[in-house]
């Protein structure tokens, strides 16, 4: 699991809540811009799923449990993808809450997929 | 502008599911996937090391994904599933947060529940309380 990744994933997590909170006084609910910052963290989801395959194709994987640490991670895709059009059946000021709550989400199960893959012992 | 704009469906969602409620939505699906996922992980792998935590996590999972089920679900017997549902998670988080403190090894494997959630932020503490809120709320303008 890359540093790099993991922290691009954490920042644009948190920066995915901030910029939910900040948007209700300018738009009251989400927009376009709400479905980039989304899209964006989905798509570092996605390279973390190539990253790991190709990690497992190598031999290589999570000091910790495999298997928790792929179910968090494809948890977390399904969490940004359905919460994102979920938010978007009746887009109003709560469904900038939603996008605050993928967002603190997305951020915390990557940062106990960085636990579970450097610091868990199985 | 508007790339999602044809899944905008308001009319067919629930009273439960508008709003605030389709937070209320989302915080269930998300504590729903994380406590099925941990419950499904703990059985399958280390089951013997602690069946009352690991009973309980499975527990936890079922009724966060009925209150889920019951939220988006129309009319009043669903009204009423989300009541009990909701009632049974306030009920089972305050007697398993508050029975982890008193007998901690009993619960040294964790469970969603135990010390009042506090693996979760102590989210799965406030949610019950902000759902009894919602459905009394929702309830009223029926």
């Amino acid at each position: 699991m890359a540093d790099w990744l993991t922290w691009t994933l954490i920042i644009a997590g948190l920066f995915g809540a901030v910029f939910a909170f900040v948007s209700y006084p300018i738009w009251k609910r989400p927009n376009d811009l709400h479905i980039f910052v989304a899209g964006a963290i989905a798509l570092l989801l996605l390279v973390q799923v190539g990253l790991g395959i190709a990690t497992a194709i190598a031999g290589a994987g999570p000091s910790g449990n495999t298997a928790e640490w792929w179910l968090y991670l494809i948890t977390a895709v399904v969490v940004v993808f359905v919460g994102t059009i979920w938010s978007f059946v009746d887009p109003n000021k709560w469904s900038l809450l939603i996008h605050a709550a993928i967002g603190i989400t997305i951020a915390v199960m990557v940062y106990r997929m960085h636990q579970i893959w450097f610091i868990q012992i199985a | 502008m508007g790339i999602l704009k044809g899944v905008s469906d308001s009319e067919k969602l629930t009273t439960r599911s508008k709003g605030f409620g389709s937070f209320l939505v989302v915080a269930y699906g998300i504590l729903a996937l994380a406590a099925l996922g941990r419950s499904f992980i703990q059985i399958t792998s280390r089951f013997e090391e602690a069946p009352l935590s690991y009973s309980l996590s499975a527990v936890s999972a079922l009724v966060y994904i009925v209150a889920l089920v019951a939220l988006l679900l129309k009319g009043s017997f669903w009204h009423s599933v989300a009541w009990v549902a909701i009632s049974f998670e306030m009920v089972g988080v305050l007697l398993i947060g508050t029975a982890s403190i008193i007998w901690p090894d009993q619960f040294q494997h964790t469970t969603v529940w135990s010390l009042y959630g506090n693996g979760y932020g102590f989210f799965p503490l406030v949610l019950p309380m902000l759902g009894i809120w919602w459905l009394w709320k929702v309830g009223k303008n029926r």
